[in-house]
């Protein structure tokens, strides 16, 4: 039987790892680089670039390269996130059919799922490549607040990069599987994530090989990428003060200070001082400018410093909302290419008066956790047992545009649970079941996961009839709802067919499209 | 692309206001096409005012002069997907007078992008990517990897 492959679908990189004789070990791509940027972009003569070389060009080629579209899946158009994440990028973010949102490139319309499958079908090849052979199954993770929408955009994306998705895992469970904690006594695990883009704090329980994610929380517009905006702001201050010359507006000065700045930043992590040169980056009557600029590890603590707070302040009011203090952590673990910054793993240390653990590199972790657990998935070996939490409150809206909650949030999946639920006129002969998902009491505020009517039910007064309403969420957290009439027994039921999710027809189209863009390796 | 000098590139056209007439210069141009020299041919017609930018004839020779030029960069690397490498340290690099769209072309080649890849991440058009790749191989800024 082939390899199942674990893939970590990041919001700035992807990560592959698999298990070789029961030993985890991460894939590098052709250009040995074990992660590979979640970016795609449509050059001027139509070629298609994904990875590395799209992130080369991302900025001069801004506004056909798309990065970060991990921000968007299984949103609605009109949710803060997505209005966000209109104002802060290049690319078009329109309003697709079903309030989902979708990407245009070059005259083409994507939809989120098929932007992440084009990431997912890069990282199924690189680890074809090394392992010689085809990949079919893969463990794909997401974070912890991901939303049965956006879990189910994942699972599509899967489908269409050709992958058999065995499960959707949250990432910080895959890190503490990667530590192989699950297999402790009762643990409390602090699961501090920095990536590029964005950040996530969580706080799992463990004990005899179940997972519990008991809070998460964090920014989704904040990581590492606001370190080298911090850098490059510096480095065209310098410049201007230096030259006398602004490159703000020059798309190949700010391409070559982001690539640099980036560079520098991860020089620091193991240096004290790192050196930038850039030259002919700009040029006048006066002849050719080189930029040359050296930065220590101070002046970059002193660029960044309130950034690292901010996250140690979301830490506190996540630990608040679960109720735990730092001494009860027994484990902190560091995630992200960020947590590689000296400030950060110092300060994360101070907040939780502990050392975290640092053994995996913490941007492979995530990957190595997902192929641990595809393993133990096609190896049949319950030992590892995973439980994780919803991450948000699912219910019904009721009579008054109110939200009846059928399922807390942070209640352990796989879950069922049921309620019985009345007509409020008489004679009604079909009730409407509103599957919601969100905090607040007013249905309109929460999210529209899916509705269905469930008819056919007995004339009767009001309060009468009995609708059993109950509800199941699987263990990727996927969720369907069903309604049965108790005095007929006539049923209905869906399996939530979130915004954005994609008919299998529609999978299929998509697929069929990409072939023709597909290139075969050379012999 | 010459040590100090000032530059002849494209990035500074109108340089010279011609004494000829388009026709004369497009005689000239196939001249020097004749000789080899297509990239003088091709500054002659582009950075010249008065050389009739917007004759067919004009129009016409400046495209051939353009595949030509592409042409020759890709029979100077062998074929698109060979490997360009920077073959010059950072001090004599210094000595030149590149224009800023070079120094970032010179930014991407790392050893393991391949031509028709930088070409497509050069933000730049095609034309001016081969084009200036083709300078910096002249000038022996960039080789290609055995
Ligand atoms: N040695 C290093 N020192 C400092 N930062 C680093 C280092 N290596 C990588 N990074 C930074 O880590 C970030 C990428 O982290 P990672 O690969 O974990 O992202 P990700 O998982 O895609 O992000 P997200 O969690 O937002 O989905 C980038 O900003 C990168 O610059
Ligand atoms: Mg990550």
């Amino acid at each position: 039987m082939g390899h199942v492959i674990g893939i970590d679908l990041g919001t700035t990189n992807s990560c592959v790892s698999v298990l070789e004789n029961g030993q985890p070990s991460v894939i590098p791509n052709a250009g040995g680089y074990k992660t590979t940027p979640s970016m795609f972009a449509i050059t001027q003569d139509g070629k298609r670039l994904v990875g590395h070389l799209a992130k080369r060009q991302a900025i001069t080629n801004a506004q056909s390269t798309v990065y970060a579209s991990k921000r968007l899946i299984g949103r609605r158009f009109d949710s803060d996130e997505v209005q966000r994440a209109i104002d802060v990028s290049p690319f078009a973010i329109v309003e697709g059919p079903n309030e989902d949102v979708r990407i245009e490139v070059s005259g083409k319309t994507f939809t989120c799922p098929e932007l992440s499958a084009f990431i997912l079908r890069e990282m199924k090849r690189v680890a074809e490549e090394y392992l010689g052979e085809p990949v079919q199954e893969a463990v794909v993770t997401v974070p912890a607040h991901f939303n049965d929408a956006q879990r189910q955009c994942t699972k599509d994306a899967g489908k269409i990069a050709g992958l058999d998705v065995l499960r959707i895992l949250n990432e910080p469970t895959a890190a503490a599987l990667a530590y192989g904690f699950s297999r402790n006594e009762e643990e409390k695990v602090a699961i501090y994530d920095l990536g590029g883009g964005t950040f996530d704090i969580s706080i799992l329980e463990m004990s005899d090989g179940v997972v519990e994610v008991i809070a998460t929380s964090g920014n989704t517009f904040l990581g590492g990428e606001d370190f080298d905006r911090r850098i490059v702001d510096h480095l065209l201050e310098k410049f201007q003060e230096q030259e006398g010359i602004d490159l703000r507006g020059d798309a190949m000065a700010l391409q070559r200070l982001k690539d640099a700045a980036e560079k520098a930043k991860c020089d620091l992590s193991a240096r004290e001082v790192a050196e930038i040169n850039l030259p002919f980056i700009a040029s006048d009557d006066s002849g050719p400018r080189h930029l040359s600029v050296e930065i220590d590890r101070e002046t970059l603590e002193g660029l960044v410093h309130d950034i690292v707070e901010g996250t140690l302040k979301t830490v506190e009011e996540c630990m608040q909302d679960a109720g735990i203090s730092a001494d009860q952590i027994d484990q902190v673990i560091l995630v992200g290419g960020q947590t590689r910054t000296p400030l950060v793993q110092n300060r994360v240390a101070e907040h939780f008066g502990k050392r975290p653990h640092k053994g995996v590199n913490p941007d492979e972790v995530v990957a190595i956790g997902a192929a641990i657990q595809g393993e133990t998935l096609v190896s049949d070996d319950d030992n590892l047992l995973l439980l994780d939490v919803t991450p948000l409150s699912l219910g019904i809206a009721t009579f008054g545009g109110h939200f009846a909650r059928l399922i807390e949030r942070n209640t352990t999946v796989p879950v069922c649970k049921s309620h019985i639920f009345t007509t409020t006129r008489d004679n009604q002969s079909a009730v409407k079941i509103r599957v919601l998902q969100g905090e607040s009491e007013t249905a309109a505020e929460n999210d529209l996961l899916g509705e269905f009517v469930l008819g056919g039910i007995r004339p009767a007064r009001r309060g009468e009839p009995e609708v059993d309403v109950s509800f199941d969420i699987d263990a990727n957290g996927i969720v369907s709802v069903s309604a049965r009439d108790t005095m007929t027994g006539k049923e209905q039921s869906i399996t939530v067919n979130a915004t954005g999710t994609l008919s299998d027809d529609e999978i299929q189209q998509i697929i069929e499209e990409q072939e023709l863009y597909e290139v075969q390796l050379k012999e | 692309m010459s040590e100090s000098t000032s530059s002849t590139t494209s990035q500074d056209p109108n340089e010279a206001a011609s004494l000829l007439r388009p026709e004369e210069l497009r005689e000239e141009a196939l001249e020097l096409l004749s000789g080899g020299l297509v990239d003088d041919a091709y500054q002659l017609l582009t950075a010249t005012q008065g050389a009739g930018e917007s004759e067919p004839e004009t129009l016409a020779l400046v495209e051939l002069l353009r595949t030509h030029l592409v042409d020759d960069v890709l029979m100077q690397v062998g074929s698109p997907s060979a490997m360009p490498v920077i073959e010059m340290d950072a001090e004599d690099l210094m000595k030149f007078n590149l224009p800023a769209g070079a120094g970032f072309l010179l930014s991407r080649i790392d050893g393991q992008t391949q031509v028709d890849d930088l070409v497509a991440l050069s933000g730049m058009d095609p034309f001016e990517t081969y084009h200036t790749l083709g300078r910096l191989l002249e000038a022996g800024i960039v080789g290609v990897a055995e």
